[in-house]
């Protein structure tokens, strides 16, 4: 019995029991599977026998065969004037069709007609060294190291008479090509992005981050059906006990199935009932090229093309990559209405609910005539006219994302014409809320991180409970709450306010961002390896940039 | 949860933020009032004068802990040196004053929230928010407290120099003059008698043991106790230039009275409800930091592993305490009168006599078992 068969036991029995739902069609099924898996997970912890015969028997065991049609098991013979049997096993529209005709059958079947006669136990060293031109072929013994190779789309090959199987690189199934980043696009900077194919990820990453010391570790999660999870890190600069946590808390998770990377992150999570993300994930493989870089961690998740880096701070999840590649005065300018859309995003409302609620006296007269005559058929107190406006959003949003793109156009059409028009000339709210919802929506847009702006969009709604009810003394008082619980939240072990509270030494890249060239040293918060990125001036030959007491070594040498 | 003999480490900044955070929302308690009354014109040379004698009181015995008990703190000391009895009475008596000085700081801050901002609001709801608040920044530790107290110094910093600056079309520099007021004399024995406000002597004996950097630490003290004095006189300084001591002897919340002053033309106007940011935030990082230590104190003398069970009814005790006082000038005479009147001799004298006693026992015993 292997570890898979305690797993299936708890999928299989727990479901159907107490609540009656128990036999019947489904109950009878869910038997059936549990036997038939247990079989199967058993034969594969065996060795593969040497017959082809029994070869055949168990992986009809093992795939469900005839019934599961995905499989196809293809029996042929190797050479013509002493033929071997053998069989070729793959998952129809995983593997590549030209790959197993070009480069498997055809060299077997056409190429091996001078094959001398070899003893049984010699063939399989025959086939792979001879007659198999493809660039990765791995030999294995057991059911266990075969069957996960066939799934993952490689081609399984046995020969009759070796007790062996050959597993040959195939892999070849339909995936979207890689593309334009749709959610951290950026005008500057490359616009490629992550897409569903585990080893287009990776490999996107190592076509920017040239370095033999990027490590790969690969691992599996899930039970039922495994997902492959890759660690990657530069040795010799991440510190090593972060890799080791990371792996720790992935071999640690105990799923059936792992659909995505958004499930892993909740898995890995320091805290996961906290609003803010304590992970990054991103699509732009040259954020991810960065972050590794500085000492960071990436995960990647299956086909997953969002990719996980770790740990984080909370500055970073307000960066977007655009900021390095531009002129710094640029970049800390972008900064700047970024910030500034943070706290818009998360006080407007409510700091318009306190003002006119609680504190109309810090208003200019005109200014509080101006909201007071367009507040006048109003009939809902603020609360609620302001609740009823975000509700309208926040249907906007959803509605914008799960409609169908053929009618996409509608939603815009109906969602100005709710909020921008129909809603005010019905007196329902007044043009001020009008213009605060607007540039409240509009700045979260801002938030360049998805799960961020979750965070932001909920807490905009406790603060504007706490203004309605205290005015500005509950919205102090909230806003202390949250950020003391901010202070003592850790991404990883590493606070998530670093580095400003804990202060610890980091380039200025956190809240404003420095120049390229004076981005000497990396985060003190991830105690990488070595400290120093680049050297303390990258610019010797400026005298503007030269920082003082630095003299050129060619002035020196002339003296 | 974290026992309390696992101390959490904080960095010198943090720390100087935390010191400063305790002393400078003073500015908006009656201190003001308290030394307008002694020092006339002159106020503004007291948080000066009490600054220097708190630092030297600092410097005193942040060197004898450091060079006789180090990574120890008050009652560890205490204890190891007079027996558990004696640390016992200590820590109580310093949990006593802490407990009462946050009690009086949340009165008075209800009765402004009543006064300003929320004044058809029960002073109950007003009093249990705030005691939930702080409660809960207690809670999440000293960790969480000095951090929090590190990203809002700046504000208070701004905030304070804001006001100050914004009121510049009110500033009359006569009112200042004369430049001795009530008299050097009266001046300095206003400077002894509110000193207490610095509470950085007593406040070491209890964070030493938590500094991350032990050499940094009287950079820290130092550090905190100008940022504060100076901050502190700053402030005076303006006020009274805008108010006469007459005035503010009547008036019980002077950065709200400075801050209605501010008249920028037509559109900057009437500004004091931003500021409510500024004393409801610094009012309960202070709260929350004494809450803690009182927490922290008894759990260390009555060896408890951890301090947080205690924290409900340490903020309940607070809470309960704040309410005594009939009416807000009670309160602040209350607070006059004990606080900050006898304050030195639990923040100043009690520490100071311990170390001292302490040390010289631990000398003591050193050139017996030379000799021996």
């Amino acid at each position: 019995m292997t570890v898979n068969d305690s797993v299936l036991d708890e999928q299989f029995t727990l479901v159907p029991s107490d609540d009656g739902h128990s036999g019947g069609d489904s109950g009878d099924g869910m038997d059936e599977t549990k036997n038939r898996s247990d079989s199967d997970e058993g034969k594969q912890g065996d060795h593969i026998p040497s017959r082809i015969d029994d070869m055949k028997a168990d992986l009809e065991r093992i795939f469900t065969l005839p019934d599961n049609k995905d499989i196809v098991v293809r029996p042929f013979t190797v050479g013509t004037e002493h033929p071997w049997r053998a069989l070729l096993v793959f998952v129809d529209g995983m593997a590549d069709k030209t790959i197993i005709n070009n480069h498997i059958l055809q060299p077997l079947m056409l190429l091996s007609q001078a094959l001398e006669e070899e003893p049984v136990n010699g063939r399989m060293e025959v086939v792979m060294e001879t007659l198999l031109p493809g660039n990765q072929v791995n030999r294995t013994a057991t059911w266990q190291e075969v069957v996960p190779g066939i799934l993952a789309g490689s081609t399984g090959l046995f020969v009759d008479g070796c007790d062996e199987a050959l597993v040959v690189e195939s892999k070849g199934w339909e995936h979207r090509n890689v593309g334009l980043s749709q959610t951290e696009t950026v005008v500057r900077g490359p616009h490629d992005a992550f897409t569903e194919s585990f080893r287009a990820n990776t490999g996107l990453v190592r076509a920017l981050f040239r370095s033999e010391h990027l490590v790969t570790e690969i691992l599996e999660v899930g039970k039922l059906a495994k997902t492959d999870v890759a660690v990657m890190y530069v040795r010799g600069l991440t510190n090593k006990r972060l890799v080791g946590e990371i792996k720790r808390r992935i071999q640690a998770v105990d799923v059936d199935y792992l659909a995505d990377s958004g499930l892993l992150e909740q898995f890995l999570e320091d805290d996961p009932h906290f609003l803010v993300p304590q992970i990054l994930s991103t699509e732009r493989p040259d954020r991810v090229a960065h972050m590794l870089s500085e000492g960071h961690v990436a995960v990647f998740v299956g086909n997953s093309p969002y990719v996980l880096t770790m740990p984080v701070v909370f500055w970073t999840l307000m960066h977007t990559p655009e900021d390095a590649y531009l002129k710094f005065p640029f970049g800390w300018f972008l900064r700047v209405i970024r910030w500034s859309a943070l706290l818009v995003a998360l006080l407007l409302p409510a700091l318009y609910v306190a003002v006119t609620n609680y504190h109309p006296e810090m208003l200019p007269t005109d200014l509080m005539l101006s909201i007071a005559g367009s507040r006048e058929l109003v009939p809902f107190p603020v609360i609620v006219e302001i609740l009823l406006m975000e509700f309208s959003i926040e249907l906007i949003r959803e509605a914008g994302i799960r409609v169908p793109s053929v009618i996409g156009p509608t939603i815009g059409i109906v969602g100005a014409l709710i909020i921008g028009q129909a809603a005010v000339q019905a007196g329902i709210v007044s043009p001020m809320l009008v213009i605060v919802i607007a540039t409240t929506a509009l700045a979260s847009f801002v938030i360049p991180t998805y799960n961020l702006n979750f965070g932001i969009r909920l807490a905009r709604f406790a603060f504007l409970a706490a203004s309605a009810l205290f005015g500005f003394y509950g919205i102090a008082l909230l806003a202390c709450m949250i950020l003391v619980n901010l202070s003592v939240q850790r991404s990883f072990g590493v606070p998530l306010l670093a580095p400003i509270a804990p202060a610890l030494r980091a380039s200025p890249d956190v809240l404003a961002r420095g120049p390229g060239f004076v981005m000497n040293e990396r985060p003190a918060y991830l105690l990488t390896q070595h400290e120093w990125r680049q050297k303390p001036y990258t610019r010797p030959w400026s005298p503007v940039t030269r920082p003082k007491g630095v003299k050129l070594r060619r002035r020196r040498e002339t003296k | 949860m974290r026992p309390v003999s696992s101390k959490a480490k904080i960095g010198a900044k943090e720390l100087t933020a935390l010191l400063t955070m305790y002393v400078v929302p003073n500015a908006f308690l009656s201190y003001p009032s308290a030394i307008s009354h002694s020092g006339m014109e002159a106020a503004w040379m007291e948080p000066l004068l009490s600054g220097v004698i708190a630092m030297v009181l600092f410097l005193m015995v942040q060197t004898l802990i450091r060079r006789h008990f180090k990574g120890l703190d008050f009652i560890e000391i205490a204890k190891e040196t007079f027996g558990r009895a004696f640390a016992i009475l200590v820590a109580l008596a310093c949990a006593a004053y802490l407990l009462a000085s946050t009690a009086s700081v949340m009165r008075e801050f209800e009765e402004n929230v009543i006064t300003t901002v929320l004044p058809l609001t029960p002073i109950l709801m007003v009093g249990l928010l705030f005691i939930l608040v702080v409660w809960y920044m207690a809670y999440c530790g000293l960790e969480g407290i000095a951090r929090t107290s590190l990203i809002l110094l700046p504000i208070l910093v701004a905030g304070i120099v804001a006001v100050c600056l914004m009121t510049v079309n009110w500033w009359k520099p006569y009112l200042l003059l004369p430049i001795w007021g009530a008299g050097p004399e009266a001046v300095e024995a206003g400077s002894l008698r509110y000193s207490s406000i610095f509470a950085n002597v007593l406040l070491v004996c209890i964070l030493y043991p938590h500094a991350k950097d032990d050499k940094s630490f009287r950079r820290v003290g130092v550090v905190s106790i100008l940022l504060s004095a100076v901050l502190l006189s700053g402030f005076i300084a303006v006020y009274h230039m805008v108010f006469t001591p007459q005035q503010a002897n009547h008036m019980t919340f002077h950065l709200y009275q400075l801050a209605r002053m501010i008249f920028l033309g037509r559109f900057f106007q009437r500004m004091e409800a931003i500021f409510i940011f500024l004393w409801v935030t610094s009012a309960v990082v202070k709260m929350a930091f004494t809450l803690w230590a009182t927490a922290y104190l008894l759990a260390s003398a009555f060896q408890w592993p951890v301090y947080r069970p205690i924290l409900p009814a340490l903020a309940l005790g607070c809470f309960s305490i704040s309410m005594v006082p009939t009416d807000v000038m009670s309160a602040v005479q209350w607070e006059q009168q004990y606080l900050l009147g006898w304050g030195w001799t639990i923040v100043f004298a009690l520490p100071l006599g311990v170390v001292s006693l302490a040390s010289l026992r631990k000398r003591g015993r050193r050139g017996r078992l030379r000799h021996a």
